[in-house]
Formats: C-alpha cells, structure tokens, sequence
C-alpha cells in the first residue's frame, strides 16, 4: 500500500515552488498563481504559517538577500531534508489524485468514462 | 485599516515569539505588503486603491496570526532559552579555564608537543649542538629526539666528556596520558659500546602526567659520529642511531 499523505496541499505547493529556485514569500504568491493558472490564489497572509512551519521541521531555510532596489528580503531554499520529503509526498499526491480519477472515471452521471 | 494596523494585528496573536522573531515577522508581512502594492503602482493604481487591494488580497489578520501562532510551540520557546543558557555556562567555562593555574600547563603541553626546546633542560657545557627530529613509537607513546649536544659535564667523579641527548615523550592520542614505565629501562649506547641508561627527569619540576622530559648522557670519544638509543622490553625492540654534531675545533 502506497504512503499516506502527512503533508497539506499548501505545504506540498510551496516546496515544489521552492524545488526549482530559492523565491521570497510574494514571488511565491505570484508563481503559483501563474503555474495553477490562476486556479490556486490563497489568502496571502497565510502562506506565512506555512513557511514557518517548514522552516521549523526543518524542510526549508531562510536567509536574508538584498535585492537591487536595497529592499531586503528573506528568501526560501529547500533542504535536503525538504527534497527528499517533497518526492514522497508528490508520490503520495500522485497515488491518491490517481485513485480519485479512477472512481470519477468509472461513475456514469459523469460521463467522464 | 492600513498596512501598519494589519501587521500589528497579526503580531498580536503571536504568544511564544522572541523579540527577535516578531521584528523578523514584521518586517516580512510589511515588505509582502510593499511588493505587492507595488506591482499595482505599476498597474497604474492609485496609493489608496492599491493598499485596500493588497489588504483585501492578504486575508484575515486574525486567522493569519493564529496560524502562525501555532508554528511557535512553547517547546520552541524553552529550547532557545535553554540553548542560549548552555551557550553562556560553556563560555564561563572557557574563560575560568583560560584563566585557571593549569592553563598555562595547557599551553606548555602544545607548545611542547608542536615544537619541543631544550631551553633550560641541558646539564652540561655545551661545545656543539644539533637540534633534530627524530620520533619513535613506544607503545601507545611517541618518543620524539630534538636534540643532541657534545659538551662536559660536571660528575662526583670528575669532568666528563660526551654527548647528551634530548627528548620529550607524550601520548599519540592529544592530551592522553604519557606511559612513563614503558619509556624507561632504555639505554644510550656509544661506539665503543659503553650503555648508561637514561630515564626522565624534570618529573618533579613537571608533574604534568600528559609529557615526559627525557635527558640521556654517555661519553664520546673524539671522532665519534653517532650514538645509539635502544630499548628492548616487552618483546618491542628498536635502536636509534644519533648523529652527533661537528665538533668545533678551536
């Protein structure tokens, strides 16, 4: 039986932002909207907890970085730890988004068959 | 409400944060705040309609305080505390032991193990002198020869001629323990054959377990070009031959 998923959505979405490039918190924002095609446009304000919360288990790190302008801001990389927790997961996410399909698939209201 | 109310709002709801994380907290939310108003700006919206926008977009300032709340456990909290009071306690240590009797036994120790003197530790009037580097293991010990000189020495018996070699002893392992007993019973020898046996000295004046001053002496004929250090104890043996220095004719 494949893994269960322990991470949320919000979770799982923001470190594979992060899998590509090291991004601070309204790059996050702006990227996800542009890659879900404007499907996932959380509240921004609580893409801190987040953020906290996995700087705390240890999956992402923060540092400060000046940018051009001299606005400073602290930006996100993902661990080694966050990598290797981000494939299972997505592995996890790809099993169970999988499994849901296929029920969908097979109910006849929907005609999605 | 504005961008600075929304932050102080959020901030409030935070219970176990240091000083440190909730200026970290602000200034975060309050630069989101700014980058976002910006890209407005560039959209071409007013100040005021991009600052309600921005606050629309960023969502209840109470939920997001709760939430963050949660990412700063109380366990958190102690294990700053208690990290921050074994980095204080650690660094008492240090500076009571930098500034402790035996410290400066600390830096003798190094000093000599890196880079072994003879200063203060040859008996004899020296005519010629040779500083080397010759090492040995004994057991668990490093024997190590710096120095070897020709000279006289003052005896019950009379003036003796010959040469007196140096050495420290000390442990492989740093700051170990040096065998003294396995560095004894070893013999200096000289090309006639004639052996004395030579042990440490400065124990007294050196009660540092971790080094072991070692003074041997034998006497030389003229012409001589070497003697020989040997041990054999334990089924371990070996013999060092020692070059002595160029005599210097007056």
């Amino acid at each position: 039986m494949a893994k269960k998923q322990t991470m949320d959505h919000a979770q799982l979405l923001v470190l594979s932002l992060l899998a590509g490039e090291d991004m601070y918190g309204y790059q996050m924002i702006v990227e996800l909207s542009r890659r879900s095609d404007h499907t996932f446009e959380m509240k921004e304000g609580t893409l801190y907890p987040v953020l906290h919360g996995l700087e705390r288990e240890g999956l992402v790190e923060a540092y400060q970085q000046e940018a051009p302008t001299g606005r400073v801001r602290k930006y996100y990389h993902l661990t080694r730890r966050g990598a290797a927790a981000l494939k299972e997961e997505a592995q996890a996410w790809q099993t169970y988004s999988g499994a849901v399909n296929a029920v969908l698939r097979a109910c006849p209201a929907l005609g999605l068959a | 409400m504005d961008r600075r109310q929304y932050t102080e709002q959020v901030l409030s709801s935070l219970r176990r944060v240091t000083h440190d994380e909730r200026e970290s907290i602000r200034a975060e939310l309050d630069g989101h705040m700014e980058d976002h108003m910006e890209a407005l700006r560039e959209l071409g919206y007013g100040e005021a309609e991009a600052e309600a926008r921005t606050l629309a977009a960023m969502g209840d300032p109470a939920e997001v305080g709760r939430e963050l709340n949660k990412q700063y456990p109380f366990r958190w909290l102690v294990a700053g505390w208690v990290a921050k009071a074994l980095a204080v306690v650690f660094l008492c240590l240090l500076v009571l032991s930098l500034f402790s009797p035996g410290s400066d036994r600390v830096a003798g120790y190094v000093s000599e193990r890196l880079h072994p003197s003879g200063e203060g530790r040859s008996e004899i009037t020296q005519t010629a002198v040779l500083q080397l580097d010759i090492r040995e293991q004994v057991g668990d010990d490093e024997l190590r020869i710096y120095q070897v000189a020709l000279g006289e020495q003052e005896t019950e018996t009379g003036t003796k001629t010959g040469a007196e070699v140096l050495a420290v002893a000390y442990d492989q392992t740093l700051f170990g323990t040096v065998s003294s007993w396995v560095l004894g019973d070893m013999t200096l020898e000289n090309q006639s054959g004639t052996q004395t046996a030579w042990c440490g000295c400065d124990t007294l004046l050196n009660p540092d377990p971790r080094i072991l001053f070692i003074r041997g002496f034998v006497e030389t004929a003229p012409g001589d070009t070497y003697v020989t250090l040997s041990q054999d104890r334990f089924g371990q043996s070996f013999s060092l031959r020692i070059p002595l220095p160029e005599e210097v004719t007056p």
